[in-house]
């Protein structure tokens, strides 16, 4: 079936039926959307078999409970159920209704009931909301990571200028404070300069130096137990091995 | 000229089978004006859809009316297939399409016997819902249920119906066309009847298009439109279809319109039935409607044209949900046909529109 959808002014809606009926389409119907900015109309013709009949609507959006709709019965009368549908259940006013029943077509308890935005669509609503959210947030955040991947090119911070000025700021505290934002800031030095190295790594990871791995190992190991000791140099030495054999590999690819 | 009298008609009234209420202005015994009120029974079940996935709201959508329950939930899952792109097996086409014309039989039957009540012929409406219980045979051996039937789901149909059975299915049908065609011909040769019928709330084909009419009510006045022109589905497959028109305009040419569909609705399952292809019967669609997207659709319902909409919010459920059945679209036509007739025929116009007020308040 061929349809389409088309959004229209308020003020289109007579000009779109006159158009239509001039062009001796069929009306089929007025639905109504409910919205949290007012109410959506969407109003359905089909056009004739030399066309292919296809399905056009048109949709008004958020027609707000003070805006008068103009009737469309003028030129096609068969809408009168539903725009008198319109006014009861959505309470979209609209004027000049060939048949019009001012609010008793339908016998329904309630003023309105298809406005009533329930607990299960709020939720929903919320849902949708938070999708979106999370969506913004991972395109932004991604965005970010681009940028400072463009960052990562600019010269690395001078530690030596940083820790002049972090003396002069502790030239005014007292000795242990003093000592104490100098640790502080030492250990925020290293951490940062690890971070330096490891992120080229990705590029080009350095070749893990295992002779003075060993050495270092086995000096722990001289504070230990024999059998504890030959367990560990073993389990090094298995690690070692199998490292080697990796990197091996990947030189071969 | 007599003086011009209102009479209430309905909501309660022995012909009338659905609470419909009609304001009649009448002089003497002639209809000059009636007006329509509906809205005893509305549900609210398109708001369902807040609470209810796409999947769940099948069960719903079929609940709207009790003969046309088939084709609702048809209707349905088609647009929400459309709305997510999902494609559905051709045999699973086949199948939806050939109960879909199984239900237009059996709708077209049971209206055909609440006609021959409307005039006040007991023994054909009984006759009538004799053969339709046959139908529903039909839709119990093969879905498990007779009038509600849960046999669609979203992406194809929920069981598949072997060979045996398909030509048991054709082999029942065979057996209710001699039957089918004796009730006919009462219908459409019986004097009586005729007498009842004919020249009776009668339109054009002008006031049938000026007024938008759909389905039989309009093609029996001569408006060759039928959605299944439009080949959706397995409909698009079938060999030839032309939409079965009367240019009577009266009574009597709504009924021979839907005398010629059954037996049109019958030769439909047979071809079908003949050409099923073997490529599955697809399954639940895990697939969710976008935030935004929405969709529309028309079937050709026993009633006739029913329009369908479906608006997605990225979730398991719909935004909205829009079913607008014949019966709304045919409620101007059905006003200007009681203009003029008289008193005693109204409850005889108001049927062959064949009205369903349960479809027209979801």
């Amino acid at each position: 079936m061929i349809q389409s959808f088309e959004d229209i002014a308020v003020g289109d809606i007579l000009a779109v039926a006159e158009r239509e009926h001039a062009a001796k389409s069929r009306f089929v119907q007025v639905l109504c959307i409910n919205g949290e900015e007012g109410i959506d109309l969407v109003y359905s013709y089909q056009g004739t078999l030399a066309e292919g009949y296809p399905v056009r609507n048109y949709r008004v959006h958020k027609v707000a409970a003070e805006t008068h709709v103009p009737s469309v019965t003028k030129f096609y009368l068969s809408a009168f159920p539903f725009e008198n549908e319109a006014h009861d259940l959505f309470g979209v006013q609209v004027d000049g209704i060939a048949i019009d029943f001012h609010g008793n077509f339908y016998k329904v308890a309630m003023d309105k009931p298809m406005t009533v935005i329930s607990p299960a669509q709020k939720a929903a609503r919320e849902k949708v909301a938070k999708l979106a959210a999370a969506k913004a947030a991972k395109e932004a955040k991604a965005k970010a990571a681009a940028q400072a991947g463009e960052a990562a090119a600019a010269p690395s911070v001078d530690w030596e200028v940083e820790r002049a000025k972090v003396q002069a700021k502790c030239a005014n505290l007292d000795a242990d404070k003093a000592a104490k934002v100098m640790a502080a800031f030492e250990a925020k030095m290293k951490k940062a300069q690890a971070a330096e190295t490891v992120a080229p790594a990705h590029a080009a990871i350095p070749s893990i130096d295992w002779e003075a791995e060993r050495a270092k190992v086995k000096a722990k190991c001289e504070k230990l137990p024999a059998d504890k000791a030959a367990k560990v140099m073993a389990a090094f030495e298995a690690k070692a091995a199998a490292a080697q054999g990796a990197a091996a590999q990947k030189g071969g690819e | 000229m007599g003086k011009a009298t209102v009479i209430p008609f309905g909501p309660q009234h022995p012909v009338l089978p659905e609470p419909l209420h009609l304001d009649l202005v009448v002089e003497d015994e002639h209809v000059i004006e009636a007006i329509p009120q509906i809205g005893f029974v509305h549900r609210g079940l398109e708001k369902l859809v807040e609470t209810r996935d796409i999947h769940q709201f099948i069960y719903v959508a079929e609940r709207i009316c009790g003969i046309c329950s088939f084709g609702h939930s048809l209707g349905y899952a088609e647009t929400v297939e459309s709305l997510m792109g999902v494609e559905v097996p051709r045999r699973a086409q086949y199948l939806r399409v050939i109960l879909h014309e199984l239900s237009r039989v059996h709708s077209h039957l049971l209206w055909l016997g609440l006609a021959a009540d409307s005039f006040g012929f007991e023994s054909l409406f009984m006759h009538c819902w004799r053969l339709r219980e046959r139908v529903l045979d039909i839709f119990e051996a093969t879905t498990g249920g007779r009038v509600i039937l849960s046999y669609v789901q979203i992406g194809g149909v929920v069981r598949d119906i072997d060979a045996q059975t398909l030509q048991w299915i054709c082999e029942k049908l065979d057996s209710i066309e001699d039957e089918y065609k004796e009730i006919c011909n009462t219908f459409l040769k019986d004097s009586s009847v005729r007498s009842r019928l004919a020249g009776v709330g009668y339109l054009s084909q002008q006031q049938a298009e000026e007024l938008c009419m759909v389905g039989p009510f309009a093609r029996a006045s001569n408006v060759g439109y039928d959605c299944r022109l439009l080949g959706h589905g397995a409909y698009g497959e079938l060999s030839d279809f032309a939409p079965v028109t009367s240019a009577g305009g009266d009574c009597l040419a709504r009924v021979e319109v839907r005398c010629a569909e059954v037996n049109q609705s019958i030769a439909i399952v047979k071809e079908l039935v003949a050409k099923i292809p073997n490529d599955g019967i697809g399954e639940k669609s895990k697939l969710k409607p976008a935030a935004g997207a929405q969709a529309c659709n028309v079937l050709e319902q026993p009633r006739g044209e029913c329009y369908y909409y479906a608006l997605g919010n990225g979730t398991a459920n719909l935004e909205r949900m829009r079913m607008r059945t014949p019966t709304t679209q045919n409620l101007a036509g059905m006003v200007k046909a009681l203009e003029g007739c008289d008193l005693a025929d109204v409850p005889m116009v108001i049927l062959t529109i064949d009205p369903c007020i349960s479809c027209s308040e979801r």
